[in-house]
């Protein structure tokens, strides 16, 4: 089953084309992993398929609900952006209440559901401590647990593991594997590749608002072909203006 | 210590701080023309007296200075302190990139480069004020004395409030940084000691020259920064005392220099210190207690479980907000201020028990309506993406709505009523004004999200140290006390006194427009506005007693709804580009 497909899906600023004509499937279950340098399109991309922005042209839908239906799309999207989206006046668990209340989530399940993800993620004690005084790896970890609370079909995270020290990275990346695990598509977008390398089940790689390439992190490094690049070197290519221009 | 040339150093960082603050002020607009307007308006209208009756003023026997003149000079010096004061602990704690400042110069350079940036912001909005008075000594009463001891004077004035205001400032936040009971109790005792000091003021210039209070202006003129008002008036026809004039002198002198070490000492304490621990003792024995969660930090102002989850979820945490961070309501000084005037107006005509009533109905009504819902994109700040995600427009805006309809306008007509009780109406009247109060406070609210959603600011201002809040813009609130304010303050009219609201609507509909017509040429619109104002004045006062009312609520509640649903329209449509 497909969990997010588009098809000439482009978002243009002005006489600025942000997004050109982009057109992928993938199915549910998997972690997609999104490359890109510094202003490729991805966060434009990743706010055009979670509805925060209006395609130019193009369609996309995610979880079968199309990306223009804002209000469809709540129940199958949950979202982390690059900077945690918190209130820095409530505490990591009134935060975590308000926002299980907004998505009307039954009390007592969002509840356990809460704490059980506190625990997870190593917050139990910090739970009840202002925002503003967590740290970047502990406004992460609200963020995220935030994004999945109400068990979405698809998560959208932009940068989850950036900042994060060592230990939290680790738990962040087991998590996600684990939703992928229980079914939950997992796009991603980040700059740290070799995170994507160890999570990610395909690989794509925006460049100037292009799809450049678009496949398992292992054929995209030639290790099914006995090639020994890594993904990093695979990136640095297909980002490269020269490259991409003689290739042209 | 600081380091060789010092004192040029907070030369440049004063200038370039205050360079920053200019263009800040000049990318918005509105509030540029608030700032720029009174400061240039008012020094206008004094020059133009002065040019129209220099004859008279010329002609003025020598007289002595009286003792209220340096008394409301000190009374307001010690008021502007308190505000300065104020903004030091509020907004101007610390330099921006401190950490590069502080390790780039001593930190008396630092603070002494912030005293003059505030000094130079001081003195900019006072240009006009400066440059009209040397002049009305100068040219009018032909004072060359008047050419420095004016300027002086002034400099001195508020370079003494500065540097008084700061240290203060300085002081209250370091109380802050080392002592853990005033930390924790900062609203308790915060909150009533600014409250005093802040109607101190208001109170003394409005009662106190008419004898209501205990301290009248001529008790506080024994404060020497008042003595400068001597110095002010060399060369005109008051005259000031020398001794009190070289007092004046001395005393602002010593208080800057004072000032300047207290500030070097208490920031240096304050910037490098670490705030003292909250935890104690015996906290640190004491299993953890669970912080409570929105719903009951609110305390008794329930929201009823007859609204959805997401809707009680965003009227909580509205009202939440702005009980943990107070300092994001100070924009409601503005309405508040718009009011007092109105009342201090009243009690000067000797009409306070028949405005108060009408005052407190508009004037309640502006502030209830701008608590919640004034900016609630910005409020959510990076939140936003997920609370759009989250919920729909209409749920988000009937929370934003909720708060000042359930509470708000029950507290507007109590107001109402209890002010009414002290004014000289009947009975109907009362009831009507209290309706009416209860009609206004609704609409204010409704209107609320549609403008502070069309007017947003999503950039932080840092309120104290490292807490940024968005206070709506300037020209969101002044639009929607004006849309409340003006038909607000018709309708109330319409309601103590049919004929004064025909007047009022004559004036501002038929006479001011044929005024700006006629002086702009066009005469056939000068005489059309005319025969409005002659229409509006001939219409039945009982029949304009009966339909104006009722125009302006069905007009307002139109608006409400109206704004409502482009609210929702709003929110619905919002774009993250």
């Amino acid at each position: 089953m497909t969990a997010i497909e588009t098809a000439a899906l482009t978002k243009r600023y002005g006489s600025t084309l942000a997004v050109n004509e982009l057109s992928f499937s993938i199915p549910s279950g998997v972690v997609y992993g999104f490359l890109g340098p510094n202003g490729a399109g991805k966060t434009t991309t990743m706010r055009m398929l979670t509805g925060l922005l209006t395609p130019t042209s193009g369609t996309g839908r995610v979880g079968g609900v199309p990306i223009t239906d804002r209000d469809g799309l709540r129940e199958q999207i949950g979202y982390l952006p690059e900077e945690p989206p918190l209130y820095d006046e409530a505490t990591g668990r009134e935060q975590l209440t308000y926002v299980a209340g907004l998505r009307d989530l039954p009390e007592r399940e969002s509840q356990d559901r809460i704490e059980e993800l506190l625990g997870v993620l190593d917050l139990t004690v910090d739970a009840d401590t202002r925002i503003a005084d967590y740290s970047k790896g502990m406004r992460q970890k609200v963020a995220y647990i935030q994004a999945v609370l109400h068990e979405p079909p698809v998560v959208f995270l932009d940068e989850p593991t950036s900042g994060l020290d060592p230990r939290a990275a680790r738990t962040l990346r087991e998590e996600i594997l684990e939703l992928a695990a229980n079914g939950t598509t997992v796009f991603l977008s980040t700059h740290i590749l070799p995170v994507v390398e160890e999570v990610a089940d395909t690989v794509g790689i925006l460049y100037e608002g292009e799809l450049v390439a678009e496949d398992s992190p292992e054929a995209l490094t030639g290790v099914e072909t006995d090639g020994d690049e890594s993904l990093e070197d695979v990136f640095l290519e297909l980002t490269d203006a020269d490259e991409v221009a003689m290739d042209g | 210590m600081a380091e060789s040339g010092w004192l040029r150093h907070s030369a440049e960082i004063g200038w370039f701080e205050f360079r920053r603050s200019v263009r800040t002020l000049r990318a918005n607009k509105a509030q540029l023309l608030l700032q720029t307007g009174p400061a240039t308006l008012f020094p206008l209208i004094f020059a133009i007296l002065a040019i129209v009756f220099a004859g008279q003023l010329r002609s003025i026997d020598p007289i002595a200075l009286p003792d209220g003149a340096a008394g409301y000079v000190s009374i307001t010096w010690l008021f502007m302190v308190f505000m300065v004061a104020n903004r030091t602990v509020s907004q101007r704690d610390g330099i921006e990139s401190e950490s590069l400042m502080l390790t780039t110069v001593s930190s008396r350079t630092v603070a002494v480069g912030m005293v003059i940036a505030e000094l130079l912001r001081a003195l900019a909005n006072m240009t006009g004020l400066i440059l009209v008075a040397t002049g009305v000594s100068a040219l009018v009463f032909g004072s060359v004395a008047g050419l420095v001891v004016v300027p002086v004077a002034i400099f001195l004035l508020v370079g003494s409030l500065v540097v008084t205001g700061q240290a203060f400032g300085y002081a209250t936040l370091l109380s802050l940084h080392r002592s853990p009971f005033l930390r924790q109790h900062k609203l308790v005792i915060g909150i009533p000691l600014g409250l005093l000091a802040g109607s101190a003021y208001p109170l003394l210039v409005t009662f106190g020259s008419a004898g209501w209070m205990p301290v009248g202006f001529s008790d506080i003129a024994i404060f020497p920064v008042g003595w400068l008002v001597d110095l002010m008036v060399v060369g005109t026809p008051l005259v000031g005392s020398t001794s009190r004039m070289v007092g004046g002198l001395a005393f602002s002198g010593l208080i800057m220099a004072g000032g300047l070490a207290a500030i070097t000492r208490l920031t240096t304490e304050y910037w490098f210190g670490e705030p003292v621990s909250d935890d104690s003792d015996d906290a640190a024995v004491q299993p953890t207690t669970p912080a409570p969660d929105a719903r009951s930090s609110i305390g008794p102002i329930a929201i009823p479980t007859v609204f959805s989850q997401p809707t009680r979820r965003v009227a909580e945490w509205g009202l939440l907000r702005s009980i943990r961070e107070p300092k994001r309501l100070v924009y409601l000084f503005l309405p508040l201020f718009i009011g007092f005037q109105v009342v201090q107006v009243g009690f000067q005509s000797g009409s306070l028990e028949q405005i108060l009533a009408p005052a407190c109905a508009v004037t309640v009504a502006i502030l209830i309506g701008e608590i919640v819902a004034m900016n609630p994109l910005g409020d959510e700040g990076s939140m936003l993406s997920v609370t759009v995600l989250a919920i729909s427009g209409t749920k988000f805006v009937r929370g934003l709505l909720i708060p000042g309809i359930l509470y708000g306008v029950p507290v507007g007509m109590l107001l109402t009523g209890l002010t009414a009780v002290l004014s000289p109406y009947s009975i109907t009247t009362m009831l009507v004004l209290i309706a009416v109060a209860g009609v206004l406070t609704a609409i204010s609210v409704a209107i609320a999200p549609a403008i502070g959603m069309a007017f947003p600011r999503y950039s932080a201002i840092s309120v104290g140290r490292s807490q940024e809040v968005r206070p709506p813009r300037m020209s969101a609130i002044v639009l929607h006390a004006s849309a409340i304010g003006l038909p607000g303050s018709l309708l109330v009219a319409f309601v103590i006194d049919p004929e004064i609201a025909r007047t009022g609507l004559a004036i501002g509909l038929g006479i001011l427009p044929a005024l700006i017509t006629g002086l702009l040429g066009w005469d056939g619109g000068a005489s059309w506005f005319e025969g409005v104002a002659n229409a509006i004045n001939e219409l039945n006062l009982v029949t304009a007693g009966v339909v104006g009312p009722a125009a302006l609520i069905i007009g307002g509640m139109l608006a409400a709804l109206l704004c409502y649903h482009f609210a929702i329209e709003l929110f619905e449509s919002y774009e993250f580009n």
